[in-house]
């Protein structure tokens, strides 16, 4: 079991990162606030984008590592690849939440609205479902292998849903603003809101990586925790020989 | 501004609360885990070279 402290680069990450992140959200929110421009249809309201969008991409990328090590743990069976899965869901989850609550928040000044059953708003609730879906399966047995081999399963089917959460506006033709377009009500248009934007990527970037490198750990001392538990029920055997504890 | 301005409150605030509260689990979690590893170990007799 590596702990932490022990690595010197998980060890400096855990010192760098949280610093950094808060000097990127920082930064991010004085640029929202102060250096980009009022959009022409929406006004003030629009700001909300800088941090709602960037969060959705950012999620996409959580559950992409999601998909990634859901299918080496498939290939390899090696516990740490279920740990870095079920660590970057539940942060997908968190930043999936953030999407979900400042989107409505958006809509009811913009759309009159909090919620409409358009295809970008449901796309994106059913992927919140799926990845509660990734970690409640992990509940429906005490097989550490099976409830891994499950969430895997349930991790790589479930990133189908990204890509139909992307293109969904085009595919229906949903009204969902595209954020990303050149042009229009709900575009980022001038260089300073294109660069506000960008900045929430970073930011959030930032945030998923110190989040990561909290949550790993956490799940390896689960995993540590599962193992002594398994010697402690065998205790007379471990008594006469101690053993290992696992490394990751 | 001012007739949005609840919506952008709420909408900035609501990403602290999220975070914030996802960091208290972690660290609630974490305490709880490193005292039963402690406990587990102390009953196994294993120290931490182990």
């Amino acid at each position: 079991m590596k702990n932490p402290e022990a690595n010197p680069i998980l060890s400096l990450a855990r010192m760098l990162l949280p610093v950094t992140t808060l000097a990127l959200a920082g930064t991010t929110l004085y640029m929202t606030f102060f250096y980009a421009e009022r959009e022409r249809v929406m006004g003030d309201v629009q700001r909300i984008f800088y941090f709602h969008a960037p969060a959705g991409i950012v999620c996409f990328l959580a559950f992409f590592v999601t998909f990634i090590s859901s299918i080496a743990y498939l290939v390899t069976r090696r516990k740490s690849w279920d740990i870095v899965g079920e660590s970057s869901t539940e942060i997908g989850l968190v930043l999936t939440s953030i999407v979900l609550i400042t989107g409505p928040l958006w809509a009811r000044p913009v759309w009159g609205t909090y919620w409409t059953w358009e295809a970008r708003l449901t796309t994106t609730l059913i992927l919140w479902l799926i990845y509660m879906g990734y970690l409640l399966v992990r509940r429906y047995t005490d097989d550490p292998d099976q409830q891994a081999r499950f969430a895997s399963v349930v991790g790589i089917i479930g990133f189908l849903d990204v890509p139909i959460v992307y293109w969904s506006v085009r595919w229906w033709r949903g009204h969902h603003p595209l954020v990303l377009k050149v042009s229009g009500g709900g575009g980022l248009e001038t260089p300073h809101m294109k660069t506000t934007f960008l900045m929430g990527i970073i930011t959030y970037l930032a945030l998923y990586l110190c989040l990561m490198v909290y949550r790993v750990p956490l799940g390896q001392a689960e995993e540590k925790l599962r193992w002594l538990r398994e010697r402690a029920s065998s205790a007379p055997r471990v008594a006469a020989n101690p053993g290992r504890l696992p490394q990751h | 501004m001012e007739q949005h301005f609840p919506f952008l409150f709420w909408a900035y605030n609501v990403i602290w609360i999220l975070i914030c509260g996802y960091l208290l689990t972690l660290g609630i979690r974490q305490r709880r885990i490193e005292k039963q590893i402690n406990r587990l170990k102390t009953s196994l007799g294993m120290d931490d070279k182990a």
